[in-house]
């Protein structure tokens, strides 16, 4: 079977055309690092393997998920090799063009986002940059799928296509020194006459994977030059000679096609998203209308609706049946008040989880959350951290287990170990239930912005900690954080069904499996006491437990040992917090939980309980992760208490600091 | 009779919950699985391979 590289710089489509031309879906972003690793896929209705390459500047890694391309061209021979450059950026991308040309495969470049390109008011003359690069050019939008077909044609036709090498006129001492390792490499190491030239133009290019390649090989003719070659400055160099070829292939192809009255469109309106006073507030307005259309406007409404299908039709129909079936009144009570009440509990926020994540892939496929990294990574940087650290803990707002296992692109242990920490801190999406049940029982007027508030509150701490963790570590600022600012989009729907529903398919299956378990386990908490099967909650497993430790919550405003036992089983899952109130006051309806919750606790107890979920131990899945990523039980067991003791802190300040304002 | 297939029933249930938890824990013990999130993302996929 033939096989077919994509290679290309970040968030140039490469993604998108993957899908277009394979049957296989893989997550779209707008914004640079989607694709971690290679993937593979087949070409629809044909004999060919598509490997999609992660996307880099230049062959030459700059962290160890980079050296991907450079190792598996180097190890590969794959039969044909498809650029896919960003055409509006067509001079940046082009370096990594030379770098596949001069390793003479067979090699398409694929021009995609034409359409972007001529926003700006320009074109490429094809012919022109066919006849200097020496490869076949085709034009696509992969977005709108024009030019797809032409790229599968070309993928299939993949044995037409020439092998030639381009030949860029570096200066007479670098040629030499190629042409003379290039010999030794054919004559004592058998390599092809072609790959021995890549090898050593990139050893020369101070290639750091193929450097390593070279000295696990024992290359001896790179390796005894390496000094001279460096001492030379043999690099810098070629860098010069292959910008010079560039500028010169660009000004010789590009043309002009006429006015545009929004090309400088995206950069117009990043003049105003990334200010650095403008930019902060426009990311806290967009985030705000994304939670009032969750909270307030769109998901709250639904999700009423579905409370009363859940709790009304649903519910009664369970119990008549029941009934009808002769089930004892304990089974009746687990059936409905435990797994009806407590997992359809929980389903009835799908409406506004679903809301969110759907804002969230807007964001992302329209270009904004690469700004947003920006603008936060600003605010980062102000108080020491790494801007590498902003994109897992942009991934811990879904899930904080992901999040950790995408802090490993931050090369630094002790960076990647404080990132680790603060990780529990950054709101999940599991938390959204009780969040969204808190704030309709105590905030109905101010929902959206109660919980953005909690948000921030966490992003807050979480710096805060990691600023006391930078110093504690003795953490130095070493790596460079590098984002691509794409040009805006309109989103496509198919890409936000999908981004949404990959978010949010998991909340649906977690309902089935550990929210249902959860669940039961306190229903039976709550149903049994020392004297049995108990139906007065209040004499209860779950009631002792409670009303033992409630001493303890006191200070913090939210004494109930309903409230303090539900604590409890969010080690199991967050989403469990809400299921287990439900089953602790007997109800099924999401409703009326929130009319029982009111007399409860005052408004500054309840803000208090909001910021103690936020901040309190990990779920026991973030925990195992932690172990994992840190190699350590004792970092593990540090994590829980320090969340614990930094909620406990926290929680209490707010509460007193609640009580003096209200 | 009846009072017997009740409590099997609760007893099944309670099986299932205690399966599915324990089920969990042992998950959480592999690298790149999690109860938290079931989808199967690149970057589980990515530390699996590595940890293999």
């Amino acid at each position: 079977m033939a096989t077919v590289a994509l290679i290309g710089n970040p968030n140039t489509g490469k993604m998108t055309l993957f899908n277009s031309l394979t049957n296989k879906y893989e997550y779209v972003g707008n914004w640079a690092g989607v694709t971690v690793e290679k993937k593979q896929g087949q070409l629809k209705d044909a004999d060919v393997t598509l490997v999609d390459l992660p996307g880099v500047y230049s062959l030459d890694p700059l962290t160890k998920d980079e050296s991907v391309v450079a190792t598996y061209l180097m190890q590969n021979q794959p039969d044909l090799i498809l650029n896919i450059t960003n055409a509006s950026q067509l001079q940046r991308n082009l370096l990594l063009t030379i770098e596949a040309l001069e390793l003479a495969r067979p090699t398409v470049l694929v021009l995609n986002m034409v359409d972007d390109l001529r926003r700006t008011g320009y074109d490429y003359d094809l012919a022109i940059l066919q006849q200097r690069l020496g490869c076949a050019i085709i034009e696509t939008n992969a977005r709108s799928k024009k030019g797809v077909a032409d790229v599968r044609k070309a993928a299939i036709e993949y044995r037409q296509r020439p092998t030639k090498r381009l030949a860029i006129n570096y200066p007479p001492m670098i040629e030499q020194a190629i042409r003379q390792a290039e010999e030794a490499l054919v004559a004592d190491y058998h390599y092809s006459a072609t790959t021995a030239h890549w090898l050593a133009i990139q050893f020369i290019n101070q290639n750091k994977a193929i450097r390593k390649y070279a000295t696990d090989k024992n290359l001896q003719p790179l390796l005894s030059q390496q000094r001279y070659y460096d001492q030379q400055g043999f690099a810098d160099r070629i860098f010069a000679a292959r910008q010079n070829f560039i500028e010169q292939t660009i000004k010789a192809a590009r043309k002009p096609v006429g006015n545009s009255h929004d090309h400088h469109l995206t950069s117009r309106v990043d003049r105003v998203v990334t200010h650095p006073v403008w930019g902060p507030l426009i990311f806290a307005l967009i985030f705000f209308i994304m939670f009032k259309l969750s909270f307030d406007w769109v998901g709250t409404p639904l999700s009423d609706m579905l409370d009363g299908f859940l709790s009304g039709p649903v519910s009664t129909t369970a119990n008549h049946l029941l009934i009808q079936a002769g089930a004892l009144p304990a089974l009746r009570s687990l059936v409905v008040n435990g797994t009806i009440a407590g997992v359809g509990g929980v389903l009835a926020f799908i409406p506004q989880i679903f809301m969110l994540f759907a804002c969230i892939s807007i964001l992302e496929d329209s270009g904004y959350m690469a700004r947003a990294a920006l603008v936060t990574d600003r605010l980062m940087q102000l108080i020491g951290l790494n801007g590498k650290a902003f994109i897992p803990l942009i991934i811990g707002f879904g899930c904080n287990v992901t999040g950790i296992m995408a802090a490993r692109t931050i090369e630094q242990p002790k960076e990647r170990l404080v990132t680790t920490l603060i990780m529990p801190f950054m709101s999940c999406s599991a938390r959204l239930p009780i969040y969204s049940l808190v704030v309709a029982a105590f905030f109905p007027r101010h929902q959206a912005l109660i919980v953005l508030s909690v948000y921030f509150l966490g992003i807050a701490v979480a710096l805060l900690v990691a600023k006391c963790y930078q110093v504690a570590f003795h953490v130095r600022q070493g790596s460079v954080f590098v984002i691509e600012l794409p040009e805006y989009h309109l989103p496509r729907p198919d890409i936000i069904w999908h981004g949404t529903w990959d978010k949010g398919k998991g909340f649906i299956h977690k309902a089935g499996t550990i929210i249902f378990a959860g669940t039961v386990l306190i229903w039976f908490l709550s149903s049994f006491g020392t004297s049995g099967f108990v139906t007065d909650s209040t004499r209860s497993f779950a009631a002792d437990l409670g009303r033992w430790l409630m001493p303890l919550f006191r200070p913090v405003g939210f004494a109930h040992w309903q409230v303090i036992s539900a604590l409890f089983t969010g080690i199991l899952a967050k989403e469990v917090i809400t299921s287990s109130m439900m089953v602790m006051f007997h109800t099924s309806s999401k409703a009326f939980l929130i009319a029982a919750l009111g007399p409860f606790m005052s408004p500054a107890g309840a803000y208090a309980l909001l910021v103690f979920i936020l901040l309190y131990a990990p779920c026991f899945a973030t925990m195992a992760t932690i172990k994992q990523e840190t190699g350590s039980t004792w970092w593990m067991i540090y994590s829980m208490f320090s969340s614990l003791g930094i909620a406990y802190l926290v929680a209490f300040l707010t509460y007193h600091i609640a009580l003096l304002i209200v | 009779m009846q009072v017997l297939i009740n409590v099997l029933i609760i007893v099944g249930i309670a099986a299932l919950a205690i399966g599915i938890i324990v089920n969990n824990f042992r998950r959480s013990k592999k690298s790149g699985r999690c109860a938290a999130c079931s989808y199967d993302c690149e970057i589980k996929r990515l530390a699996r391979k590595k940890h293999a």
